[in-house]
């Protein structure tokens, strides 16, 4: 956050350093919030071009971040309103897991790990999805997530306690249906 | 309690590493951002990837010939008002000039084969005018294709407004007796015909609408595939099979969505994909299949 205002929104440069700073938010995001793999670039790309074209607008004092948080919002609300259900059934099939080549073990764990927090995510209804993903995963502040959400700071923390909750719940019964199945 | 919040956390930042994009997934998204813009054919496709809310350039072109149309039926209108008040008031005086201009629009009736005159075309600017004139003035019978296509162009909104300034046209003509009377008996004749049954032009007028979207689709598709917008190009692909289940350009569309796919997706998915296409799919598109899918 300290890097902000030495963005200059004027000059290419500062639109680099700009999206090298948030691809990984803006990408991981986008993952969480649901885009399948196959999609993910694309609606990256789409996020960045609006981010390049409306560069100018970005205010120094303001958190980038939660500005490229509500774009991309945004341009996921459009995604997911204009994708068909028959490409919702090809993006589960082309999310069928791909083994990592560098180290297998750990690549199989953060792919699971992966899978278990979708899985998750996929419970939620998307305003605590949002708000989970942002605070939790991104690390956002509760202003900053209330910015994008538009919304008020005090929603967003008890959705987010609510999400926790379910997530600290589904986490269990995942631990005791595991420990079930480990001895039957 | 606390061991299961560090697993939690733990968990967490192992599901975020795994969704960490790949480095030269980063280049490859600034080299498309930084890179050379698309040439200025493009420019809708480009809109569609980038701009949530697309507005393709037909569209325009279409909204400004209904409007344009509209607006120079009312003026039509409006000269033929004006006209039919001074002849109230010397008709003799009024009867040339108007003839002049309302002539042509009583020519078609008597020309049995439909074919609009030239001074009928010089008096309408606008092609969509003309053609909204066209349907409306020629009988029926002789409504042909192109008269049906033109009227595709054009909604049912732009087709009433000339029925109206067709008949405010054809009524002020008043030329020397004798032959006014045969002419009005003719444009009444040419008035009371009905309507245009929706049945009359229902069986040709979506096939030939339907006809120009799906090629402006399977266009829109194959910009976006040259243009590497994959999922723009996979999501124009489904829209054309949702709206054209029996289109004519289904391999085409095929071999773009196998290769939007290939693109997007892992070198060995790719290979399954086009191998799958390469066991049944079109010969033509072959040879871009393998190389889109590596193969």
């Amino acid at each position: 956050m300290s890097a902000t205002p030495s963005l200059s929104p004027a000059t290419p440069l500062g639109f680099e350093a700009l999206y090298r700073q948030e691809i990984g938010f803006v990408w991981r995001t986008l993952r969480f919030l649901g885009v399948g793999a196959a999609d993910v670039e694309d609606v990256a790309h789409e996020v960045f071009i609006i981010v390049q074209r409306r560069f100018g607008d970005l205010d120094p004092q303001r958190s980038p971040r939660a500005w490229i948080g509500g774009i991309t919002r945004r341009v996921v609300l459009h995604h997911r309103r204009s994708l068909s259900r028959a490409e919702r059934k090809k993006a589960a099939l082309q999310q069928v897991p791909v083994p990592d080549a560098e180290h297998p073990d750990r690549a199989l764990s953060r792919r699971e790990a992966a899978q278990l927090v979708q899985a998750f995510l996929d419970t939620l209804d998307p305003p605590r999805r949002e708000i989970f993903v942002l605070m939790t995963l991104e690390g956002l502040t509760g202003r900053e997530v209330a910015e994008i959400v538009g919304t008020s700071p005090n929603t967003v923390s008890s959705r987010l306690r609510s999400a926790r909750r379910d997530f600290d719940r589904f986490l269990a019964q995942r631990a005791r249906a595991g420990g079930a199945h480990g001895h039957g | 309690m606390d061991t299961d919040e560090r697993d939690a956390n733990a968990l967490l930042a192992l599901a975020r590493e795994h969704y960490d994009p790949e480095p030269e997934a980063v280049e490859r998204l600034l080299g498309r951002l930084t890179g050379p813009m698309p040439p200025p054919g493009s420019d809708d496709t480009g809109a569609a990837a980038g701009d949530p809310a697309p507005t393709p350039s037909p569209w325009r072109w279409r909204w400004s010939a209904l409007v344009g149309g509209i607006l120079g039926v009312a003026i039509v209108a409006g000269v033929v008002a004006t006209t039919a008040t001074t002849r109230s008031e010397s008709p003799v005086a009024a009867s040339e000039p108007t003839m002049s201009s309302s002539r042509p629009d009583l020519a078609p009736a008597s020309v049995p084969s439909g074919e609009a005159p030239a001074p009928f075309r010089s008096t309408t600017s606008s092609d969509a005018r003309s053609s909204s004139a066209d349907t409306v003035v020629r009988p029926p019978s002789s409504r042909d294709s192109a008269t049906v296509s033109d009227a595709s162009m054009s909604d049912a909104a732009l087709a009433s407004p000339p029925r109206e300034a067709t008949s405010g046209l054809a009524e002020p003509s008043p030329p020397p007796p004798a032959p006014r009377d045969a002419r009005a008996r003719r444009a009444r004749s040419v008035r009371r015909e009905p309507p245009p049954a929706p049945g009359e032009l229902a069986p040709e007028e979506p096939a030939s609408a339907d006809s120009s979207a799906e090629i402006e689709m399977l266009k829109r598709s194959r910009v976006a595939v040259r243009d590497q917008a994959w999922s723009t190009a996979e999501r124009l692909v489904q829209e054309y099979r949702a709206r054209f289940p029996d289109g004519r350009f289904q391999d085409e569309i095929a071999a773009l969505e196998v290769i939007a796919r290939c693109k997007s997706t892992t070198p060995d998915q790719a290979a399954r994909w086009g191998q799958h296409y390469l066991a049944g799919g079109h010969d033509m598109f072959r040879r871009r299949v393998s190389e889109a899918c590596g193969l």
